[in-house]
């Protein structure tokens, strides 16, 4: 019995973004970037925690950054468009549905095409195939609206790329980002961070 | 049961000269390369999904066949990949894939003369879902200084992989059949899992695993409660008619299809057809005892049930796996030319390496989506439209890991 199997298990649903939730653990990154061995030119967001430097890891927070808001009080739209992922972003993303998560709670739900979209959310290495159909997806979008790059890949390492063809109003790192950043990220472009 | 299966065709290269081709013999475990030409392409039909060379014959169809494209960014898919597909209407008539929008095909260049210990990260990325099963492949082909306790942490990874994966695929399959409450329950479990990994092997998808990994104390008592919560939730989905229903009879591959198109993995041991290459991969020491999980339909359902019993196995074998308090990470490069196998969640990767002077000079791979793909063209036809979701989610393919096709 599917209701007695969900009673017994009680609310598993986090208290964040009321509270911190440290039950979930935070990804790997290194204490400082000096030691890379991956990127000559390696910052914050194109790190991918890969813990080949040798430099002490540590469980910290994935970075947001939040260029420019789009204050909303009604349910935010989003559409998730993959330029060339590796899949595992995409993952992130459709967890934030989960349960202990539930996204919705929060007002926010995923359209399948951009003419709906406040948020447009984009995962992997922009791909020359896909950018066409990012630039297009974009300009498909009802004003006002904003791009969220998600993960080391759209919003570290191939930043630039993305950033020539729309413009990103906010990211969040990871290899791939934590469903919580993700969450994180999307609060805080819409001002419902500490709301 | 179909005790011999033949040799089965894994992969086919261009070539400078012609074509090579990776011949396995699941029951033997004998793995062999040659010259072929191209008359082989007209033989095996899979050679279309290796080479990405499709094409709807549209001269087989009826006059009311109308030729849609389907993706690569709407339509459900999830990610950037598409389908081309033939209707009238209501049943689909033919499918095929139309892959090539991802970012794999340029990160495999990447590593390219680059050492192999600075190439793990990328291994890891390759297809984030199977993250544990490329990167364990790639270690064991290209060093030579794998100690007990690193093979024993590997095949941990390996099979967790598994696990999440295959209950991911529970849950769409869920999620398809509009239940709602079992797919929430499913979904939750997946996260549970991935937290899990996290835990002990430092990454959700178990990137970069060797360099991350710190021995956690209560693994196996989370693992058996993990273990309970899983049979109870099978146990009552499999009490629902309306999921049964929904998958029994959908995207159907019989045992002749899965042997006339080279299938192997989940579809084959679901349609009765043995072909697992856990006995014969890089991890072989960890599977003398392995059984080979079967059905007989070679449906939607037929795969979850696989699926199903091993989750089970997957467990059972990581509750009797004492991790290593450490481990060291392999550092030896081992130079020549080496390849093989290795089972991932939906199926075998190949994977061939070159290392040279420590570096890696080339790389071929055939990974398992490209063959789910295949399966999963021939299992769609004559399927309604509200079966497609069904089909495509029950293969547990991606374009990701399809595109990763090839070599250099
Ligand atoms: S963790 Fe990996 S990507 Fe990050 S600084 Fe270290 S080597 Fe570079
Ligand atoms: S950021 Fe990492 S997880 Fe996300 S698509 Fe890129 S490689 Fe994959």
């Amino acid at each position: 019995m599917w209701i007695i199997r969900g009673l017994k298990k009680g609310i598993i649903t986090t208290q964040f973004p009321k509270k911190d939730d440290e039950t979930i653990p935070n990804s790997y990154y290194p204490d400082n970037l000096k030691n890379c061995t991956v990127f000559s030119d390696i910052q914050d967001f194109s790190c991918m925690g890969c813990g080949i430097c040798k430099s002490d890891m540590v469980r910290r927070e994935d970075h947001v950054e939040v260029r420019k808001a789009l204050p909303l009080k009604k349910s935010v739209h989003i559409f998730v468009l993959d330029v060339g992922s590796c899949g595992a972003c995409n993952r992130e993303i459709s967890l934030l549905g989960a349960p202990q998560y539930d996204f919705h709670r929060l007002g926010f739900f995923t359209t399948p095409t951009p003419k709906h979209a406040d948020v447009l959310m984009v995962v992997g290495e922009l791909t020359e195939d896909m950018l066409p159909v990012l630039r297009e997806s974009y300009e498909l979008m009802p004003e006002p609206k904003a791009v969220l790059a998600v993960g080391a890949c759209a919003s570290g390492i191939y930043l630039k790329r993305i950033e020539k063809e729309v413009p990103v109003s906010a990211r969040v790192s990871g290899c791939p980002p934590q469903p919580k950043y993700i969450l994180k990220a999307l609060l805080q472009i819409t001002g419902r961070w500490n709301e | 049961m179909n005790e011999h299966t033949g040799e089965v065709l894994l992969a086919a290269f261009k070539e400078n000269d012609g074509y090579s081709a990776v011949w396995m013999n699941y029951d033997t475990g004998k793995m062999r390369i040659d010259n072929v030409d191209e008359s082989l392409l007209d033989e095996r039909p899979i050679t279309s999904a290796f080479f990405n060379n499709y094409d709807i014959d549209i001269r087989s169809l009826p006059s009311c066949a109308k030729i849609l494209t389907y993706g690569p960014a709407a339509g459900g898919i999830g990610e950037a990949g598409a389908f081309r597909l033939a209707t009238c209407g209501e049943k689909i008539l033919s499918l095929v894939p139309y892959r090539g929008f991802k970012k794999s095909r340029s990160m495999l260049k990447m590593v390219k003369d680059m050492e192999v210990s600075r190439a793990l990260p990328y291994f890891s990325r390759l297809s984030g879902q199977f993250a544990a099963s490329y990167t364990t492949l790639f270690i064991n082909l290209a060093f030579d200084d794998l100690d007990e306790s690193f093979k024993t942490l590997s095949f941990a990874a390996v099979e967790m992989e598994r696990i999440h994966n295959h209950v991911w695929v529970m849950h769409k399959l869920a999620n398809d059949a509009a239940q709602k409450v079992a797919s929430a329950h499913l979904s939750a479990l997946t996260e549970e899992f991935l937290r899990l990994n996290s835990i002990v092997f430092g990454s959700r998808y178990l990137m970069d695993y060797p360099h991350l990994y710190k021995k956690y104390g209560s693994f196996h008592e989370r693992l058996k409660e993990l273990e309970s919560e899983f049979n109870g939730l099978i146990d009552e989905l499999l009490h629902s008619r309306i999921f049964i229903d929904r998958l029994h009879t959908t995207g159907k591959l019989n045992s002749e299809d899965v042997i006339k198109n080279d299938i192997t993995g989940i579809p084959a041991r679901a349609a009765a057809v043995p072909r697992d290459s856990r006995k014969f991969s890089v991890l072989k020491d960890f599977y003398v005892n392995h059984e080979i999980r079967m059905e007989e339909d070679g449906d939607a359902l037929s795969r979850f049930l696989v699926r199903v019993s091993e989750v089970k196995d997957s467990i059972s074998l990581l509750k009797e796996t004492n991790l290593p308090d450490k481990i060291r990470v392999p550092e030896k490069p081992s130079n020549g030319l080496r390849y093989g196998l290795i089972e991932a969640p939906p199926g075998d990767i190949f994977m061939m390496v070159h290392v040279e002077d420590g570096k890696v000079k080339s790389v071929k791979i055939r990974p398992p989506s490209v063959v789910m793909l295949h399966a999963f063209s021939i299992g769609v036809r004559g399927n309604v439209f509200t079966d497609y979701p069904f089909a495509l989610d029950s293969f547990g393919l991606y374009f990701a890991d399809a595109d990763l096709y090839g070599g250099w």
